[in-house]
């Protein structure tokens, strides 16, 4: 977040706003009738300073029959206030739930089209604090900023200054004489607030990031008694809130000072000169006593406005916040099917060249082929780019040099989730969802039936170890649920490739995390996955890829020796000398 | 409610009782002074007696001194109080959770505490809100009522009848209110999580196309909450509304009361306007009062879940696992334990590491090797048997102490946000700018964080998601070396890294093996033939040891895993 977003102008508040609105203008007509019901409920709260002073005239007169025609007025009063006090709370919640819903679904499905860059850049503490608080935040901005700035504010404004001027133009004028230098200077206070409530954002995600990291890496803090350090950063950020908030409350304080007299100097005024009037019999006591009333709710109007200004300051950033997630460029949409399974080329890459961060070349000149039905191996040290190029195929980064092609068709042709649908990917790292085995492999195919699952899991050769759990498939997995050794997730991985029964494979090392027998099963299923597929597959270990039909090396960006295992290894080169360490070292 | 808030800030929180005090009977001298001023003001244009005059102007310059000079004094200092007990109870909330065992985040996620740890903090900031507005209403009553029955008793009572019944509906209104707002609340909670999910796990959803699945997923949960959310809405809406008739009737009934007063001759005019002035102030503040209630129910709720939290059972200073030998080096004997009832995880485990041997635990995924290192670590206690670590029995070692003499490089090492210079300090908080180089280069990380662009100042990103898996491993090694403990836990530490970095890992490891026990859980038999000992864990269980060739003669599970490894 940027120092400079905490300048808003007044034009940016008015586009957020109407973007804002725009965005939820389906639920409207909630908020339409909260708007009214702050017009209602402002007009009914001048006419009642009226009435009071009305009141006063009455007694002072003693006049019993205008004392019958008060009672029906107050009777009226009475439920009018009732009913609006009903519709305002009513129709203002239900149109900041259903708007705050609407908007936290925009935000999850953008959350979910967003480019694959936009996840591993930004903290993800920040988009989940976006989602979370800051729509809780917008939601009751929703209908606040309805009822008051736009209805409940300048209708009392108005009614109030117009039945002000109807009882006396002269004390009107008078007592506005005073305020628009209070006001000013009110405006000035409220702005350095939004700085500081920014800044409490800020360190709270600071606070947040700390907290992530300790409950994710629990078992790494405590065995490295990580309190110390870690406890001092956490307790820095803490400081950091509690420094901020304090700057908040203190510019608060003198705000409300400010406010105050705004209000009262005033008061002062109508009253001196109220008096005077009232000597020379222009004015009645119950009318300066009403004019009061109703002058002073005016004036209090003029008096909230530096403090909801600065509140609209705070909801604005969070709005921008928001729609700045919500404006992020989508991953691209456009394309279509290009699958041909007749097509003998199926994954090929021509003089590819790509980069993550400028300047750092990851892969500089890459080129090869795979067959239809076949399986290549590409290999290479750790940190070569091998990953990339799977991630490269899938879609993930499509700000590469060259040529990609899946099934002789240029990726950027093809409509990413076709592209997707007819590949499987098993990686080396697993993410499991906080559901039911059951569930987390029927993600591979949403519709599956049961027995389909079944079926997967035993031909991933995980069918065994799932019944021997406690729940069998109905045991919840994930970060609260049961824990899986790295086979066992491996195995879940491969059902799930089994279930979606893609015709291209791309396997990014998957059993290079896994102990001898764990990969024996994981190798059982995954030859089971790959019979009549294409395969793409990373490995580190040259003996698992020993009878692949072709196998790639590539080192520092560029690929370097191509071939079969056999030729490679006639060819005595880079291959040869990586494999022959391999092997010596596992015979040592 | 009011002893919760105590106990979580340790009665730091009381201070701010003596300023709530005197705000209160600041609102409460204030409005008495305002309305005097305003019976004095129509007194005076009634009969315009000069004394009347000279009261209003005292009145008003001793509110003005009020307002504008004492008051945003204490509301400051007020304030800063306040936010220093947040700050107290944050820290003091993470020096609770940090004790936690480990336990309790296998059954919780992390978007909970999360959550707990900001709006239930949060929360305990509206209680306080809430109270003081309570106190300041009810202190400013004790002026305003018996100004109010000096002007006028039988003003003065009808006043206070209708203000009670109002506090009766108001408490009627309570529970229904509570109990809504715990669920939504829950509710809320759930949706956090899922969608923390949706950000983790975004890979697996787009390769598999499951967007208009969770989106659905979510769209049930955002109903729910919603369906929620509207009763309480409903009820807020009638609670609103009586309470806004109650006190319209109030108003309306004094107004009409007081008219009549007037004209019958039993009440003075100045009295119906200071009378309506204050009672329209009491209303309000016996109106806060009681809604001081129902607006508590929201924040109460998470002040319950932030008292649930501080009730879970820390760790305790030490396990009572016992044992009777005193022997240097590692030994467990007969030692059981498991997760959930029932379900043995370990089952009578017998293994013992001399001091300076590397012992290896190898056998299948899931039989156990992992908890025997987490059991040693002090991660879970077991449930019986006996330890002995370096000559003391296990319970005679507080857990820190237990911590402080292992070192520990799991498969994946958790990588923290900062940069790579703070992520090896962590072990060793002390250490110099020298010696974390030096555990850098032993771990043969040097050289790839040299080549980074800001060096050892490089920020790794969320669990180090910059960094390669081979290179948040090397991290995580030199952060062992810089431990330097005496005791080794290496649990398949090489097993997600490619050759050519396993193998200088490897010698790294075995370099910083030198005089210390260690005990290696490894999956691939290569790496550690050369050990003192190893133990083949099945179920729970050692079913063989001995060395390599020992276990090679033997020719039982351990000669047939070593020789599928190398296809014979």
């Amino acid at each position: 977040m940027n120092k400079k977003s905490s300048k808003i102008s007044f034009i940016e508040i008015i586009k957020t706003l109407i973007k804002l609105y725009s965005l939820v203008r389906k639920h409207m007509p909630y908020g339409m009738i909260r708007w009214a019901g702050g017009i209602a409920s402002a007009s009914i709260g001048v006419i009642s300073g009226w009435v009071m002073g009305q009141t006063l005239d009455v007694a002072l007169s003693g006049d019993m029959d205008r004392f019958y025609q008060f009672l029906i007025y107050v009777a009226v009063f009475i439920i009018a206030r009732g009913v609006i006090n009903f519709i305002n709370p009513y129709f203002g919640s239900k149109f900041s739930v259903k708007a705050g819903n609407h908007l936290s679904r925009l935000c999850i499905s953008k959350i979910n089209n967003l480019k694959i860059n936009y996840y591993e850049d930004k903290h993800t503490g920040d988009s989940i604090s976006v989602l979370v608080s800051d729509i809780e935040k917008l939601s009751s901005f929703f209908p606040n900023f309805l009822a008051g700035s736009v209805s409940f504010m300048p209708t009392m404004f108005i009614f109030g200054l117009v039945l002000s001027l109807r009882m006396s133009w002269e004390l009107t004028l008078i007592a506005s004489a005073i305020v628009p230098l209070i006001g000013w200077i009110m405006m000035k206070v409220a702005k350095p607030i939004k700085e500081a409530s920014s800044n409490v954002q800020e360190a709270t995600a600071k606070y947040n990031s700390y907290l992530r990291d300790f409950a994710e890496g629990v078992i790494t803090y405590k065995s490295f008694n990580m309190s110390k350090i870690h406890g001092k950063k956490f307790e820095q950020s803490c400081g950091m809130i509690n420094k901020e908030n304090i700057k908040i409350s203190k510019k608060r304080a003198f705000s409300d000072v400010l406010g105050f007299l705004g209000f009262f100097l005033p008061e002062i005024v109508v009253y001196c000169f109220g008096g005077i009037f009232i000597v020379q019999g222009k004015m009645t006591i119950g009318e300066v006593y009403a004019f009061s009333y109703i002058f002073g709710r005016v004036r209090g109007i003029i008096r909230r406005l530096p403090s909801d200004y600065s509140q609209l300051l705070v909801d604005m950033g969070i709005a921008k916040r928001v729609l700045e997630v919500l404006d992020t460029p989508d991953e691209r949409q456009d394309g279509e099917n290009l699958y041909d399974s007749n097509q003998q080329s199926v994954l090929s890459m021509e003089n590819v060249k790509f980069n993550y961060v400028k300047d750092i070349s990851i892969l500089s000149d890459i080129t090869f082929n795979v067959k239809k039905g076949s399986k290549v191996a590409l290999v290479g040290v750790s940190g070569s780019g091998k990953t990339t190029i799977n991630k490269l195929f899938l879609g993930f980064y499509e700000n590469y040099k060259g040529s990609i092609k899946i099934c002789n068709h240029n990726l950027n042709k093809w409509k990413l989730e076709d592209l997707r649908k007819h590949i499987s990917v098993v990686n080396q790292e697993v993410y499991l969802f906080n559901s039911s085995i059951m569930e987390n492999i029927r993600y591979g195919d949403i519709e599956a039936s049961d027995e389909q699952v079944i079926i997967a899991a035993k031909n991933a050769y995980a069918d065994e170890f799932i019944m021997e759990t406690k729940e069998g498939y109905e045991t919840i997995l994930g970060e609260r649920g049961m824990s899986l050794s790295g086979g066992q997730r491996q195995r879940i991985a491969i059902a799930r490739a089994m279930l979606k029964d893609a015709p291209i494979l791309l396997l990014d090392e998957p059993t290079s995390a896994l102990d001898t027998k764990a990969e024996h099963y994981v190798k059982l299923a995954l030859e089971k996955l790959e019979e009549g597929k294409t395969v793409f597959v990373i490995a580190h270990r040259l003996s698992t890829i020993e009878n692949s039909d072709k196998i790639v090396l590539i080192e520092n960006g560029k690929v370097i020796e191509e071939g079969n295992h056999n030729t490679l290894i006639k060819a005595g080169g880079r291959y040869s000398e990586i494999y022959l360490k391999q092997v010596t070292l596992q015979e040592a | 409610m009011i002893k919760k808030i105590l106990k979580l800030t340790d009665n730091k929180i009381k201070k701010v009782l003596i300023f709530m005090i005197i705000l209160g009977m600041f609102q409460g001298f204030i409005m008495v002074l305002f309305s005097d001023s305003f019976k004095s003001l129509i007194d005076y244009f009634i009969n315009f007696e000069k004394e009347m005059l000279t009261r209003v102007l005292i009145e008003v310059g001793l509110v003005t001194a009020l307002i504008v000079i004492l008051e945003p004094i204490l509301v400051i200092k007020k304030a800063a109080i306040i936010e220093e007990c947040m700050q107290h109870l944050r820290i003091k909330s993470y020096n609770h959770v940090r004790k936690l065992p480990v336990a309790y985040f296998d059954n919780h996620h992390s978007g909970d505490l999360i959550s707990r740890m900001n709006k239930d903090i949060e929360s305990t900031k509206d209680v306080i809100r809430g109270v003081e507005h309570f106190i300041i209403a009810f202190i400013a009553l004790l002026f305003m009522i018996p100004y109010f029955i000096y002007l006028d008793l039988r003003f003065a009572v009808i006043a206070i009848v209708i203000s009670i019944i109002m506090a009766i509906i108001n408490i009627k209104f309570i529970k229904p209110m509570r109990n809504k707002s715990k669920e939504i609340h829950k509710e809320t909670a759930i949706l956090a999580e899922a969608i923390t999910e949706n950000v983790t796990g975004f890979r697996v959803i787009k390769l598999f196309l499951l967007k208009p699945w969770f989106l659905s997923k979510f769209d049930e949960r955002i109903d729910n909450i919603y369906g929620l959310k509207m009763q309480e809405n409903m009820l807020r809406a009638k609670l609103y509304s009586i309470n806004a008739l109650m006190w319209w009737i109030s108003q309306g009934g004094l107004a009409v009361s007081g008219i009549y007063f007037v004209i019958n001759g039993s009440m003075e005019a100045s009295v119906l306007v200071g009378g309506t002035m204050i009672s329209g102030n009491m209303a309000g503040n016996f109106m806060r009062m009681f809604s001081t209630n129902t607006e508590l129910q929201k924040p109460l709720a998470g002040l319950d879940r932030l008292v649930e939290l501080f009730a879970e059972d820390i760790e305790p200073e030490k396990y009572s696992i016992t044992s009777s030998n005193y022997l240097s080096g590692v030994y467990l004997e007969n030692l059981s334990f498991n997760y959930i009832e029932d379900i043995a995880v370990l089952n009578d485990v017998n293994i013992n590491v001399k001091v300076g041997q590397v012992v290896a635990l190898v056998g299948n995924s899931g039989g156990g090797k992992s908890t025997i290192i987490k059991l040693l670590m002090g991660l879970y206690e077991a449930n019986s048997g006996m330890m002995t670590i370096n000559a003391k029995p296990i319970n005679e070692y507080s857990l820190d102490e237990l911590r402080n003499i292992i070192a520990y490089v799991p498969q994946d090492a958790y990588i923290f946000n900062g940069t790579v210079y703070e992520n090896v300090l962590y072990g060793k908080n002390d250490a110099n700018m020298d010696e974390i180089v030096e555990a850098c280069k032993k771990a043969n990380a040097h050289d790839f964080i040299s080549s980074l662009k800001d060096g050892y100042d490089t920020k790794v990103g969320e669990r180090g998601i910059k960094l390669s898996g081979g290179q948040r491993q090397r991290v995580a090694i030199a952060r062992a070396i810089l431990k330097n403990a005496p005791i080794l836990l290496l649990d398949e530490a090489t097993s997600s890294l490619d050759s050519e970095s396993e193998q200088l890992i490897q010698e790294a490891l075995l370099k910083l093996m030198v005089g210390k026990t260690s005990i290696v859980v490894a999956h691939r038999l290569s790496t550690i033939e050369n050990a003192d000992n190893i133990f083949y864990i099945k179920d729970g269980t050692v079913v063989e040891d001995g060395t390599h060739s020992e276990l090679l003669l033997q020719k039982g599970l351990y000669a047939e895993l070593y020789y599928k490894e190398f296809g014979i």
